[in-house]
Formats: C-alpha cells, sequence, structure tokens
C-alpha cells in the first residue's frame, strides 16, 4: 500500500474527541490540506437517552510521510470546537483485512494446480491435533500419516486387475507395505557378490586366510597330537578289551602271548594314531614293522613283531583262501605310508620310493616265511603295489590333501582290517557314522569300516570285499591258523622267557607301558643302526625326537588314566578294578583273560603288600592301643578318657599333662562352699522373713497353722509349675481302673478257691487227715468242716466278720492262705513259703496275689486229676463258673437262685440263708457264702450226678458269658469313670454324654441277668422234674 | 536386686496378709525349693532360688523382671499388690467373692463391684479386709478390698459398692506394657 516511488503513504487515521455537531465535510476540509482525504467515516456513539458522547471518525490520509507528521503535529490535543483531537494511526480496517486475506488465499491455490510441484503441505496447516488420518484442510488427497508426517493418497493400479485402488497411507502406510520391484531379485548368490583381487597374497593375508608356512603347520600337527592324547588312553583301553576277544579263537598259551604283545602295542598303536595325524609317524610305525621282520634278533621284537606276523599270516591265508586282495592292499599301504611320509620333505620322497622296495623284499621274504603258498600272489601284487605307489606319489607331487587322507585311511583301514578280521561279529553297524575323528577310534580296531565312508579307489573298495569275506571265513582262517601255528611257535618261544619278564613288571600298567615304549624305542635304535642311510640319519633324529614327544604323551597318557581309572571304571572295570577283587571276579573273566587276571594279581599282591606295610604300622598302633597307660589311671585317668573320648579325634591323645583335677576338684569344693554359703543365706533370709512374718500375723496364729499344716500335710501346689500332662491322667485313670477292677476279681479267685477247697476237702478226706493236722489254723477249720458243712460255713463266716474290721486286702489274704492250706492239705505237700506267707500276711499283698494265681492254677490241675477219681470233682468244677456268675452278680442274682436253691435243698442251706441276706457283710465273705451255699447244694445233689452233667453244657455257656459281663461291668466302671478336676458344669457336661450309654450299659446287664435268670431256674426245673419222676419211679417201684 | 529389708518384709507381708493371711508361709517355705522375694526397681519379685542365680548374673539396668512380680513400692513406702500376684494370692486366698457373669466383664473393666453383680461372699469377711475374685465358675479374676462386711453386704442396696478394685486380670491387656 505503500508507494515508494511517489512517497506518498496512504494511513488510515483515528480521530477521536471529536465534537458530536462535527460533520464529515469539516473533517475532509481539514485534513485535505495534508493529502488526499478518502473513506472517511464518522461515528458517534450515543447514550441511552439518545445523547452523544462522544464522536470519532476514520478516514484515509493519502499524503507524503512528512505532511503526515505535521498534521498529526497540528492536530494532535488541538482543541476544535470544545474538544481536543486526538490523533491516532488507526488499524487496519476489517473489510480490508478480509480482502488481504482473500487475494493470498488466491495466491497458493494457483501454486496447488500446478502438479509438477508437489510440495507436501505442513502439518502445520491443520488445526487441532494432527490425528492420524485427518484430512489436510484444502487440500483433497493428503492426509497426515503415522508420526505427523503428511501423506499423499495414491490412486493405484493393482498388477493383476483393472481395478484402481485407492491407498490411503494413514492406513496402510508404516504396516510394512512394500510394493516389490521384481527388477530387484538377485540372481546370483551372495557369495559371487564379493571377488578377489587377482595379486598374490602376501604372508600376512594368507595368515589372515587362515593359509600358514609349512613350518608353522607341523608344530600345529604337534599340538594336535598332544590335545589328542586323551584319546588314544581310551584307544589302549580298547585295545586291551578287545585283545581279549581277539585271544578268543587262540589258544591259551599264545592267548597269553597276544596279551604281553597287546601291552606292546599299546605304543603301537599310538604310533598308528599318529600315523592318522602325522605321516611322519606312519613311518616310524611301519619301520617298525620291517625291520623287525627282517631281524628277527632282538626278542622285543620278536614279541611285537609276532602280532604283526599274525596279521599278514591272516592276510595270507585269506588270500589264499579268497581273491587275496588284502595282502595287497597291506602291502599297499606300507609303500604308500612310505612314500607318504616324506611329504613333509619331500626331498626323501625318492628315498622312501627307495626304502620302498626293501620293504617289499622284506615282505616278500615274510611272505615266504610265512606262507609259501601265496608267493605268486604277491608277485602279481606287487606290480600293483608300484602302480598304486606310483599314483600315490604323483599325488603327493600334486600336493592335494584330500588325496593324502585318503591315502592315508586306505594305509590304515587294512590295520583296522587285520584288527577286524579275528571280530567278525563285530559287525558293521558303526560304519555309518564315520567322521575324519571317528576314523582315528576306526583304526583302533572298531571294525575297519572307515572305508565305507570314504569314497576311496579301488582298494578300498577291495577291502570292502575282503572284510566280508573275513567275516564268511573266519572259520576257515581259525583252523589254517591253526595249521601254522608251528610256525608261530619259535617265536612264542623266544618271546615266553620275555613275557615272564614282563609279567613281573605288569604290577602297574603304566609302568610296563613305559618299559615297552623303552623297548620299543631300542627296536628302533636296532633298525637305526642297520640301515645306516645319512638321511635316514636325520629322519632318526626327528623321530627320536617324536618318541620323546610319544613318551611324553605316554606319561600324560598314564597319569590321566590313572586319575580316571576311578572314573571310567564302568566299561574296563575288570582292568581298572583294582583292589579288592573276590575270587568270583575271577572266575567270571577266566580262560582268554587270565593273563589279565595273572596282572590284576600281581597288581592285587603289590598292593597286598602295600597294605601289609601299611598294616605293620597299624599293627604297631595296635599294640599301643593295648598298653596300659599310667596317666589313664585312677579316677584321673578316668576323667582323662573321658574327655579324650569328647573330644572326638582319635589321633589327638590326651597325656597327663591335661589333667587339672586338683583345680576342678577344688573348684567344686569352692562351689560347694558358695553354694552352701549361698543357701546359708537364702536360709537366714528365709528365717528373717519368717520372723517378719510372725510379727505381722502374731505368733500364735503362725504357730496354729504350722500346726495345722502339719496336722493336715496337704501339698499345696504351685499352679504356675504345674503343667498338664496328659500320660499323668491316663496313669492315673489305669489307677483307677486297677481298683475298679481288683474288687471284681479277687472274689473270683476266692470262689474258686473255696470251690476247690470244698471238693478237694472232700477227696482228700479218704485220702488222709495227717497233712491237715500239720496245719494248725486251717485244720482246725478243717475239721470243722468234717464235721458238717454248716459248722463250717459258720466258722469261715465268723472268721471274715472277725476280718472285716481289717483292711480288706487283710481279708482276701486271709482267705487265699486259708485256701492255700487246704490246697497243700490236699496235695499232702506243706509249702513251708506258704507258712512263712501265712505268718506274714500283711507283709506281701502282691506277692500273695501272684502266688495264690500260680497256685490256683496248679490247684485247678490238681482238681482235674482228681476229677478222674471222682465224679464229686466234676461237679465242683462244674459249679466253679456258676459260683463265679453269682459272685459278680451278688445283690441282683444270688439271693434268688439261693432261693431257689434252697427250695430243693436241704436245712443246710437254710441255716446259710441270714449269710446272704446279709448285705453289710464284705465281698468276699458273702462270696464265700455263696459259693459254700452252691457246693452244699452241689453236694446234696450227689445222687444226681448225671442231672449235673446234663446241665455242664449251660455252665459253659455261663463261663463264656462271664467275659461279656466283665466286659460289660468294665464299661460302665469306664463310663462312670470322671476326672476329679471337673467342675460342676463339665460334671453335668459329662454326666450329660455318658448317661445315654450308662443307661444302655445297665439295660444290658439287666437283661441279661434276666436271660441267666431264666436259664437257670429252667434247669432248676429240670432238675426237679427229673427228682419228680425218680421220686415217681421209686413211689412207683415201692408200690 | 537385692533382698528385702526389715521394714519393707513388713509392709510387705502386711499387705500381703490382708489376702492370704498365715498362707503368707507357704510361700517362703516351700517344700519343693527354696523361694524368696527380691526387690528390684521398688519391685518386689518372687522367685526361685534357680533364677535368683541366674538373674543375679544379668546386671541390675538389664534386667527388667524375673520371676513373679508381686507389686512395687510406691514413693511413699506403701505397697501396692499387682495383678501377677494373683496366680499366688488365688490358691491361698482366705476371703474370697464369687462374681455374677453380669458384673464379670465390668469388673475386669476395672470397675468396682457392686451388690448387684455379687454372687457370693465369704463368710466374716470384715471390712477392708482383702478379697479374691473369682467368676462363677472359681476363676480367679483379680482382687481388691472389701468396702463392707458380709453382714453390711446383705443389707445394702444394690447399687452399692461391695468390693473396690485393686487389679484384675484385664490389666494384662491394658497395662501390658507397665506390667512386669
Amino acid at each position: 500500500m505503500t508507494d515508494l516511488d511517489t512517497g506518498l503513504v496512504t494511513k488510515r487515521l483515528f480521530i477521536g474527541g471529536l465534537s458530536s455537531d462535527i460533520a464529515k465535510d469539516d473533517l475532509i476540509e481539514r485534513f485535505s490540506k495534508f493529502g488526499k482525504v478518502d473513506n472517511v467515516k464518522l461515528t458517534t456513539r450515543l447514550d441511552d437517552q439518545g445523547v452523544p458522547v462522544k464522536s470519532f471518525a476514520h478516514l484515509d490520509l493519502e499524503g507524503e510521510q512528512s505532511k503526515l507528521k505535521k498534521c498529526f503535529d497540528t492536530y494532535q490535543n488541538t482543541k476544535w470546537k470544545g474538544s481536543c483531537l486526538k490523533l491516532q494511526y488507526a488499524k487496519e480496517s476489517f473489510l480490508d483485512k478480509l480482502k488481504k486475506e482473500r487475494e493470498k488465499e488466491d495466491v497458493p491455490k494457483k501454486v496447488d494446480a500446478s502438479p509438477a510441484a508437489v510440495k507436501p503441505p505442513d502439518i502445520s496447516d491443520i488445526k487441532g491435533p494432527a490425528v492420524p488420518g485427518t484430512p489436510l484442510p484444502g487440500k483433497t488427497d493428503w492426509v497426515v500419516g503415522k508420526y505427523g508426517r503428511v501423506l499423499p493418497i495414491m490412486n493405484l493400479k493393482k498388477s493383476n486387475k483393472l481395478k484402481v485402488v485407492k491407498h490411503d497411507p494413514s492406513k496402510l502406510c508404516h504396516t510394512a507395505k512394500i510394493f516389490k520391484d521384481e527388477s530387484l531379485d538377485l540372481s546370483a548368490p551372495c557369495e559371487k557378490l564379493t571377488w578377489e583381487i587377482d595379486t598374490p597374497d602376501s604372508d600376512i593375508t594368507k595368515k589372515r586366510k587362515g593359509d600358514f608356512l609349512v613350518t608353522q603347520s607341523v608344530k600345529k600337527v604337534k599340538k594336535h597330537n598332544s590335545t589328542m592324547s586323551p584319546v588314544p588312553d581310551s584307544i589302549c583301553r580298547n585295545n586291551l578289551v578287545q585283545k581279549q576277544n581277539i585271544n578268543m579263537p587262540m589258544k591259551p598259551a599264545y592267548s597269553a602271548k597276544n596279551q604281553s604283545s597287546s601291552v606292546l602295542d599299546i605304543p603301537e598303536f599310538k604310533g598308528l594314531q599318529m600315523l592318522s595325524t602325522y605321516p611322519v609317524d606312519l613311518k616310524l610305525s611301519l619301520t617298525e614293522d620291517s625291520p623287525s621282520l627282517d631281524v628277527p634278533g632282538t626278542k622285543l621284537e620278536n614279541k611285537s613283531l609276532t602280532r604283526h606276523k599274525n596279521m599278514p599270516l591272516k592276510k595270507n591265508d585269506f588270500k589264499s583262501s579268497s581273491t587275496g586282495g588284502i595282502t595287497t592292499d597291506f602291502k599297499i599301504c606300507e609303500n604308500t605310508s612310505d612314500s607318504i611320509s616324506p611329504t613333509k620333505t619331500q626331498q626323501k620322497e625318492s628315498n622312501g620310493s627307495n626304502s620302498s622296495p626293501q620293504n617289499k623284499t622284506s615282505q616278500n621274504k615274510r611272505n615266504l616265511k610265512v606262507s609259501p603258498l601265496g608267493v605268486g600272489a604277491q608277485s602279481e601284487d606287487n606290480g600293483n603295489d608300484s602302480a598304486d605307489t606310483e599314483e600315490i606319489i604323483a599325488r603327493h607331487t600334486k600336493k592335494c590333501n584330500l588325496s593324502m587322507q585318503s591315502s592315508l585311511e586306505n594305509k590304515l583301514t587294512p590295520v583296522a582290517q587285520c584288527k577286524a578280521k579275528p571280530l567278525p561279529s563285530r559287525s558293521l553297524n558303526s560304519s555309518l557314522s564315520d567322521n575324519s575323528l571317528y576314523t582315528s577310534e576306526c583304526f583302533t580296531y572298531s571294525p575297519g569300516l572307515s572305508d565305507y565312508s570314504l569314497p576311496n579307489t579301488s582298494l578300498a573298495n577291495r577291502t570292502l570285499e575282503d572284510s566280508d569275506l573275513d567275516s564268511n571265513d573266519f572259520e576257515l582262517v581259525a583252523k589254517k591258523l591253526e595249521q601254522k601255528e608251528t610256525v608261530f611257535k619259535p617265536s612264542i618261544v623266544k618271546a615266553s622267557p620275555m613275557e615272564t619278564k614282563a609279567e613281573q613288571k605288569v604290577g602297574q600298567i603304566s609302568t610296563t607301558v613305559k618299559e615297552n615304549c623303552e623297548s620299543v624305542v631300542k627296536v628302533m635304535d636296532c633298525e637305526i643302526t642297520e640301515k645306516k642311510d645319512k638321511k635316514a640319519s636325520d629322519n632318526i633324529k626327528r623321530l627320536k625326537a617324536i618318541r620323546e614327544t610319544s613318551k611324553l604323551k605316554l606319561k600324560q597318557q598314564m597319569v590321566i588314566q590313572k586319575a580316571l581309572e576311578h572314573v571310567d571304571s564302568k566299561d574296563f572295570g575288570s582292568v581298572n578294578r583294582t583292589v579288592f577283587a573276590s575270587d568270583s571276579e575271577e572266575d567270571v573273566d577266566d580262560g582268554p583273560t587270565k593273563s589279565f587276571s595273572e596282572i590284576k594279581i600281581s597288581k592285587k599282591s603289590k598292593d597286598t603288600m602295600k597294605l601289609f606295610s601299611s598294616s605293620s604300622d597299624s599293627e604297631s598302633d595296635y599294640e599301643e592301643m593295648f598298653k596300659s597307660k599310667p596317666h589313664f589311671e585312677g579316677k584321673k585317668g578316668e576323667q582323662l578318657i573321658k574327655m579324650e573320648r569328647n573330644f572326638g579325634d582319635s589321633r589327638f591323645k590326651l597325656d597327663a599333662k591335661f589333667v587339672d583335677t586338683d583345680s576342678e576338684e577344688e573348684e567344686e569344693k569352692n562351689h560347694i562352699n558358695e553354694k552352701s554359703s549361698q543357701d546359708n543365706d537364702l536360709e537366714e533370709e528365709k528365717a528373717a522373713s519368717l520372723r517378719v512374718l510372725e510379727n505381722v500375723i502374731g505368733k500364735s496364729n503362725l504357730d496354729k497353722f504350722s500346726e495345722k499344716l502339719k496336722r493336715n500335710t496337704k501339698y499345696i501346689i504351685d499352679m504356675n509349675t504345674v503343667r498338664f500332662d496328659p500320660t499323668k491322667v491316663l496313669a492315673q485313670k489305669e489307677v483307677q481302673t486297677k481298683q475298679n477292677l481288683t474288687p471284681g476279681k479277687i472274689p473270683l479267685t476266692l470262689t474258686d478257691r473255696a470251690n476247690k477247697k470244698s471238693s478237694l476237702f472232700q477227696v482228700d478226706m479218704r485220702k488222709s487227715n495227717r497233712e491237715e493236722e500239720t496245719n494248725k489254723t486251717e485244720s482246725v477249720t478243717k475239721q470243722k468242716q468234717l464235721e458238717s458243712t454248716k459248722v463250717e460255713t459258720c466258722t469261715t463266716e465268723t472268721k471274715n466278720k472277725s476280718k472285716i474290721s481289717d483292711p480288706e486286702s487283710d481279708t482276701l489274704l486271709k482267705t487265699k492262705d486259708t485256701s492255700d492250706n487246704v490246697k497243700n492239705a490236699a496235695k499232702s505237700r506243706v509249702d513251708k513259703s506258704l507258712l512263712n506267707l501265712f505268718i506274714s500276711k500283711e507283709s506281701e499283698k502282691d506277692e500273695s496275689n501272684t502266688q495264690v494265681f500260680s497256685l490256683l492254677d496248679q490247684f485247678g490241675n490238681i482238681s482235674g486229676d482228681s476229677s478222674n477219681e471222682s465224679d464229686l470233682d466234676t461237679k465242683a468244677q462244674a459249679i466253679k463258673p456258676k459260683a463265679v456268675l453269682t459272685g459278680l452278680f451278688k445283690n441282683s442274682q444270688d439271693p434268688k437262685t439261693k432261693t431257689t436253691k434252697t427250695s430243693t435243698n436241704s436245712a443246710l442251706n437254710l441255716s446259710d440263708q441270714p449269710g446272704k441276706g446279709n448285705n453289710t457283710m464284705s465281698d468276699s465273705e458273702d462270696l464265700v457264702n455263696n459259693t459254700m451255699s452252691d457246693l452244699e447244694d452241689e453236694m446234696d445233689d450227689d445222687d444226681l450226678s448225671e442231672e449235673d452233667s446234663i446241665s455242664e453244657p449251660d455252665d459253659e455257656k455261663e463261663v463264656k458269658k462271664l467275659g461279656q459281663y466283665e466286659e460289660t461291668d468294665q464299661a460302665l466302671i469306664n463310663a462312670g469313670r470322671i476326672d476329679i478336676r471337673y467342675t460342676k458344669e463339665v460334671w453335668r457336661k459329662h454326666w450329660e454324654e455318658i448317661r445315654p450309654t450308662l443307661v444302655k450299659l445297665y439295660k444290658r446287664k439287666h437283661k441279661e441277668a434276666v436271660k441267666n435268670k431264666r436259664v437257670q431256674n429252667e434247669r432248676k426245673r429240670k432238675q426237679d422234674f427229673l427228682k419228680n419222676v425218680k421220686n415217681r419211679n421209686w413211689r412207683h417201684i415201692k408200690k | 536386686m537385692r533382698p528385702l529389708t526389715q521394714e519393707e518384709t513388713n509392709t510387705f507381708f502386711d499387705k500381703l496378709s490382708k489376702y492370704i493371711g498365715e498362707n503368707i508361709k507357704l510361700l517362703i517355705d516351700r517344700q519343693d525349693g527354696t523361694y524368696c522375694f527380691r526387690l528390684h526397681k521398688d519391685r518386689v519379685y518372687y522367685m526361685s532360688e534357680e533364677q535368683l542365680k541366674i538373674g543375679s548374673s544379668a546386671a541390675g539396668e538389664c534386667l527388667v523382671s524375673i520371676g513373679s512380680c508381686f507389686g512395687k513400692f510406691t514413693k511413699s513406702g506403701k505397697f501396692h499388690l499387682h495383678i501377677t500376684a494373683l496366680d499366688y494370692l488365688a490358691p491361698y486366698a482366705k476371703h474370697k467373692v464369687w462374681l455374677k457373669s453380669s458384673a464379670e466383664q465390668q469388673f475386669l473393666y476395672g470397675h468396682h463391684i457392686m451388690k448387684s453383680g455379687l454372687g457370693r461372699i465369704t463368710e466374716s469377711t470384715e471390712q477392708y479386709q482383702g478379697v479374691i475374685v473369682y467368676n462363677m465358675n472359681d476363676l480367679p479374676l483379680g482382687f481388691g478390698v472389701a468396702a463392707k462386711s458380709t453382714l453390711a453386704c446383705r443389707n445394702c442396696d444394690p447399687m452399692t459398692i461391695v468390693v473396690f478394685h485393686q487389679a484384675d486380670t484385664g490389666q494384662y491387656i491394658r497395662e501390658e506394657d507397665t506390667l512386669t
């Protein structure tokens, strides 16, 4: 709005403080001096009443800046028509503003219309929250996407369909929708994306790649061997174990030999093992083989060789029997090994090949020696061998590692086969799981199936076939072996002394192994001297070093083996189980393992020796143990011993030094003194307090109280110290039950005794009166009884009555004693002890009780004896239970029964009636009376013995019931038992609880009593009836 | 911890004799061992010889309580029985008061016993006689002092106090922190 060119400025002015009567024209007139006035707007604000309060005007003034200023200066705060003018630059008019905005808006619209410039609109355009999915205002197809970005909505055509699909980025974007571009597909694999530079590698780069120099590689291999060390250990074991198996088909002598050889094999195998990893080792082992074959001078060699010889022999046999591929294989392998061995030193390759003929020749010799049959075949084989060797050499020249390995494996397979042959049964199962590492195990006689896994040359295939053949023709081989044993024998003979030596040494395997190592070394040395090759000497040096390393390894192995002996004892228990092998164990592994057992024995013997040596020490200890030690004597010694025992450690011995009893005693004395002093103090205190108490309460009162205390020695329990002891409560209850029981039981015994007494008495009446006389007191009673039962009862009654005053126990005792005496009389034996008892009645109640019981039993027996003599006794026995019953139900039952009896019985019973009726009398007395009456009844019924016999079964039944009754009584007693400490409520509760049971029990008892009564009544009736019948009969007869 | 002096024993026994009379002798002269009273921090403790031996090894400041506390000597030299003595008072009680079950709780909350709550009372209980309070199941609840003699109790109206409350077993809960 500013026209810079002209210098004119258009400003809207606010003119305030105008008087109400100023018109538009006046304003124009006034301001036109300073510029062009336009767009004048005069506004007057009116009051409520329509009176103008103030008026102001807006106008656009177009003019120069200076003029505007001038205008302001001239009119600002000037009075015009009585009012002060106020000039201000006015704000832009609203309409203008709108106009301007519209104009501005029009401009971007135009920009949008051009599609080329797709500039995403800013999110700031959106008023309010920019929630994803909200469309931008004024912009179609633009949406706020996730994360606040504005994204375009796209209309895309799907690849297959004609349809155009709208993609809303707010919904689809960031949901990992990927539009694939097919052109991006990589045809080449990732590996091909990288490439190498053609320039030759520097040493460092090589190293980086993992290619090390040759010298370094050797070292590495060695290291590898060292790491492998534990494996051979296991191999050795395998070896040993399998050797045993190998021995199976062979003769025992040979087996023994083989055993020794097996021990010797360990280093060899070590060698073989090394072959697998380190070709030079192969040569070593092979050289071992070859010279030994050539020169059988040294015995050790022979030993080691014999085994090796065996293998070739077998092979030869096989060859003779079958196609004969194995020997060739073996040779080849030997040759190859020779050829391979120089791989490290390529110069020696030729030498190796040169040496191979030697080997061949030796082999030939060997073959000639052993099996002259296979010579022709061998010559052919040799040709093959040479071809093979050439091939292999060629390979080596190529430096193909893979081929080397395969050749190695080929070499080793025959070896493996050699060992596998004796074990055709060892099937080819393990063959499938063959790794490069596993092959090493394969060498160690696990049937040589490394062939399978390795797709090798024809040799391997051949060996395969051979192995199959071997398995088939094993028996044949065994036969042939037997035939050829004649050939072996000399060598065996040679070896035998060494064997013995070896066995002597075998005490521990480790030592033997070491020796073997040494022997091998010797062999090597011999061999070396024989060869006398310059280049070979270098080799020898190297070999020496290797041997040393191998030795070290062996040592390590041994250490490990020793350490693992206990751990791995499971599989190779027979080998490793060293000490305390029982005879049974030896029995188990007999035959082939004899040699082993021998070894074991030797071991054992050593161990035992050790044991003995140690035991000698222990013996001395033993002796020491039993030596009397002076410091252990006396009281102090006892204390010492105690101390020692308490100390627990047997190693720690206590001397006399440790005794400080004097001081202890002193201490104790002091302690006692202190105690006493303390007690005295307390006593004094007590006395003092009592004195105070006297003062407080008054002496008279206290004295009275103390007297009272003395009188009723009521022990007041400190309730704080009292604890509820359930066991005690139980004990109390038991005591109670006992107390309850005893009165019930004792009457029983009494009744029994009374019965017996009477019955026996009658029996003995006939026998003798002499013994009765001996009994002073009792004799009187007996005599009385003899005179008349009536009188007897009277006497007993009187007696009892007299005893009533005494405690119950006394009465019981007396009755017992009387009965005892009676019994004695019956026995016609006077028991002095009993007499003594009689004299000292009150002394021992329990004892007498027990005695009485025992005597009763005897008594019963006697009565039984006597029963044979007379019918009376039987009757008496029959009465027994009845009496018991009556004893039990004395109150309810007895009177009735007796009344019933009395009706039938004589007047004697009637005389007893008052006794029965007397309830005040003690139980025992009553019972005695009852029983007596019963007895009398029975005695009266002498003539009715038959009837009694009839009635006996009933009695027996009653006896059975007796137990029941007792039970009921017991139950009653138990039910009635109440703890003394119960409070009233508890009492009531308890009573309520037990009431029903008690009622039930009483009812039952009553029922039983009634039943019993009925039975007895019936019996009586029967008896009566029979009597009547008899009487009638009598009458009839009389008539 | 020291034995009571003559005076102290006098006052103590004086107090105790109000409740159990000459039965104090049973506390001093016991059949089951030597027992004694000891003063510790103005409190009288009743303990056995063994306890005394053990307790004597402890420092005075460290010892909170030993045996059972019978009560304490006030600053003015009087003796107050504590509820903890109830175990020894109850078995030897001379005069007893039985509470109705309705008044039981009131007493256990520390109120005096009114005639309405009185179930039974020992005959010939004099005024200001120490009494042991039992519930009707003969469980000792506490003790107090008879405010009225047995005879006076018969004639008084139901709301008059019969027994002054001194200690009750509710104190074991109410005064748990102060009881030793």
